[in-house]
């Protein structure tokens, strides 16, 4: 809960996450309760007569916004997406941070990846090298194998076989701040088509990262992106059924607002942090994955990954 | 939030473990036609415990027929689903955005007037309630909550075994870990104080309050809050005697909710006493659970006032149970 002259109040049910959230941010208020929404109620039961808004509301749990209630909840879902598209300076710093960690993460993962080993194994060591950098939290997600992988998710027992496509999401957190790379690597020697398939991607991500700057909307990015692939007579593979966003917001969730897509018309301005990704379904090859970090300018855009936008070859 | 391997070994939780559960889930089902179980990857635990499947992002519904099996209605890509199927057990996976509205679809669909019970009703999203009121508009709706406690309470031979090996990995783990300083653990020695001791940390505690207060200012710039008001940042009231010799550490608090400063090492409080604006007393009985004999002088002195749950300090010793917060 956040009062208009800034006071903050934390109400959580885990005795640790209480602990926890008491060192990481203090200065506010935190109360450990049974239930959340009972508590919060009664809470805002003492400020009925204010205004409240919630954000996002849709997530509110619902009894808090039951007709029965002493106050109404507004939707202030817009205010606070407002507020998180666009970052201050402190923030970019900190993906900024995360970006350099996320490079060398990817140097770890190509060292991880060999030929036999499972991809729990490869992520494991992975989740440790980001813990010894000082990183909390990693979003990952990784896929192997040929044409019969049209996605990532988390990591299972398969075993990296040579000539795998081998895919990764690396979005680690620094102060709580994600950032995102995406790269693709062959366990072995790239194939022709392997080469030729991800040239399209790298057209695409260059295509999409040079169409972001102020004033240009998500819809551009996406667009930008996909119209590479139409190129090439691959329109049917940027479609929802292959891929689900063109990129996505970054920040204190690892995949937050703007998506890019063709139908999203939310301008880009200077402060925002997005992940330019053309990933989706080859249908020579299979899953292929391209993506940098990128923060909007008051003149473009920065990229925030240095790692080459290769086909890396692993053991080749 | 579950990360990195998510697997299902038959072995370890074979199907007749899922489908035993669920005849004790649908004999307890009595009068209802469905029960509808909310998952998200921050709430996994029930669909968890009746599927085996774990959203590592996104949100789904588990519908348990009266007739028939479960139905597991996903937000996620309809990419993923080999990789539910084989790390789950569910019958039918359906891939829709508004999860609320195909579940609603599903119910409805079978009887209009369908009696459905949705396990732990009051902290489900009012996004997905709405949702499903629209799609299932005349489907009677309540709490299972209860219901589904009962049911989940007793641990099956599959579920303590995983938890023996669980414990077996944890003990493990800890035995690796670098000792421990004797002054790191609070007194039974089972959790360490709650201290930012990692660089993340740290690092955290120090940019963190720098980027908030920015953060702040720029809502109360959207909430056309008045800036420039200066707000005291530390409010010091008077303690007795007694509470102050048991208290073991300074600690501040914001003045809005609790407002008390204590020294340490066994100086005198400072008598410079102020009540919190709402008038909200409280002493150094908030840390460390006991009453003491009131705050200054008011209408509150001596008894505990009616409100909010209690709040945590950063700096009170943890003691075994975590209920000492409350």
């Amino acid at each position: 809960m956040i009062a208009a002259d800034g006071a903050i109040e934390v109400f959580l049910d885990s005795a640790t996450d209480a602990e926890r959230a008491a060192v990481e941010v203090p200065g506010v208020a935190v109360w450990r309760c049974g239930d959340i929404a009972r508590a919060v109620g009664a809470r805002l039961d003492r400020v009925a007569n204010h205004r409240i808004a919630a954000a996002p509301r849709q997530f509110l749990p619902a009894w808090l916004a039951a007709a029965a209630r002493s106050f109404t909840i507004e939707d202030g879902t817009a205010l606070l997406d407002r507020l998180l598209m666009h970052k201050l300076p402190a923030e970019i710093d900190a993906i900024r941070r995360a970006a350099k960690i996320a490079d060398d993460a990817y140097g770890e993962f190509i060292k991880a990846v060999t030929p036999g080993r499972r991809q729990y194994e490869i992520v494991a060591d992975l989740e440790a090298y980001l813990r010894r950098r000082g990183c909390p939290d990693n979003f990952m997600i990784i896929g192997s194998g040929g044409k019969d992988v049209f996605g990532m998710t988390p990591p299972s027992e398969r075993r990296i076989a040579p000539g795998d496509l081998v895919t990764t999401e690396l979005t680690p957190a620094v102060e709580g701040y994600y950032v995102q790379i995406c790269r693709t690597l062959v366990a072995g020697k790239a194939t022709a088509a392997q080469a030729s398939a991800f040239a399209i991607y790298r057209e695409a991500l260059e295509a999409g990262v040079a169409a972001v700057k102020p004033g240009a909307t998500a819809a551009d990015v996406a667009r930008a992106e996909n119209d590479a692939f139409r190129k090439f007579g691959l329109g049917d593979y940027v479609t929802s059924k292959y891929t689900r966003v063109r990129g996505h917001g970054i920040g204190l969730f690892c995949d937050s607002k703007p998506h890019l897509l063709e139908d999203v018309d939310t301008p880009l301005e200077p402060g925002m942090a997005l992940i330019v990704h053309p990933n989706t379904y080859h249908p020579e090859v299979g899953y292929l994955v391209l993506g940098d970090a990128v923060v909007v300018t008051e003149t473009g855009v920065e990229v925030l990954c240095g790692t080459p936008r290769e086909l890396f070859e692993v053991g080749a | 939030m579950r990360r990195g391997l998510i697997a299902r070994s038959k072995t370890e939780l074979p199907d007749a473990v899922f489908d035993t559960r669920l005849e004790r889930l649908r004999a307890a089902m009595r009068e209802l036609d469905a029960l509808v179980v909310y998952t998200n990857n921050t709430r996994p635990a029930a669909v968890s415990w009746l599927t085996g499947f774990i959203p590592y992002w996104s949100e789904a519904m588990l519908v348990v027929p009266r007739n028939g099996l479960p139905v597991l209605v996903v937000a996620l890509t309809f990419r993923v689903k080999p990789w539910i199927e084989r790390t789950s057990r569910v019958a039918e996976v359906i891939h829709a955005p508004r999860i609320g509205i195909e579940t609603a679809r599903l119910i409805a669909g079978r009887s209009a007037d369908a009696a459905v019970g949705v396990v732990d009703f009051d902290h489900l999203p009012v996004g997905i309630v709405d949702d499903l009121g629209e799609a299932g508009p005349r489907l009677a709706m309540s709490d299972a909550s209860d219901l589904f406690a009962v049911v989940r309470a007793p641990a099956d031979p599959a579920e303590i075994m995983l938890t023996a090996r669980a414990s077996a990995i944890a003990a493990t783990a800890l035995s690796r870990a670098p000792q421990r300083r004797r002054g790191d653990l609070c007194r039974d020695g089972a959790r360490p104080r709650a201290r930012p001791a990692t660089p993340a940390n740290r690092g955290r505690a120090r940019a963190r309050p720098a980027i908030f207060g920015a953060r702040q200012r720029c809502l109360q710039g959207e909430l056309g809050a008045p800036r420039g008001e200066r707000r005291p940042r530390w409010r010091v009231v008077r303690c007795c005697g007694g509470c102050f010799r048991r208290c073991r550490r300074p600690f501040t608090q914001r003045p809005r909710s609790i407002a008390i400063l204590f020294l340490s090492g066994g100086g005198m409080p400072d008598r410079a006493a102020a009540r919190s604006p709402d008038g909200l007393r409280r002493c150094c009985a908030v840390s460390t659970g006991r009453r003491c004999g009131g705050v200054g002088s008011g209408p509150n002195r001596g008894r505990r006032p009616a409100g909010p749950p209690r709040r945590a300090s950063a700096y009170r010793d943890v003691r075994g149970g975590g209920e000492h917060f409350q």
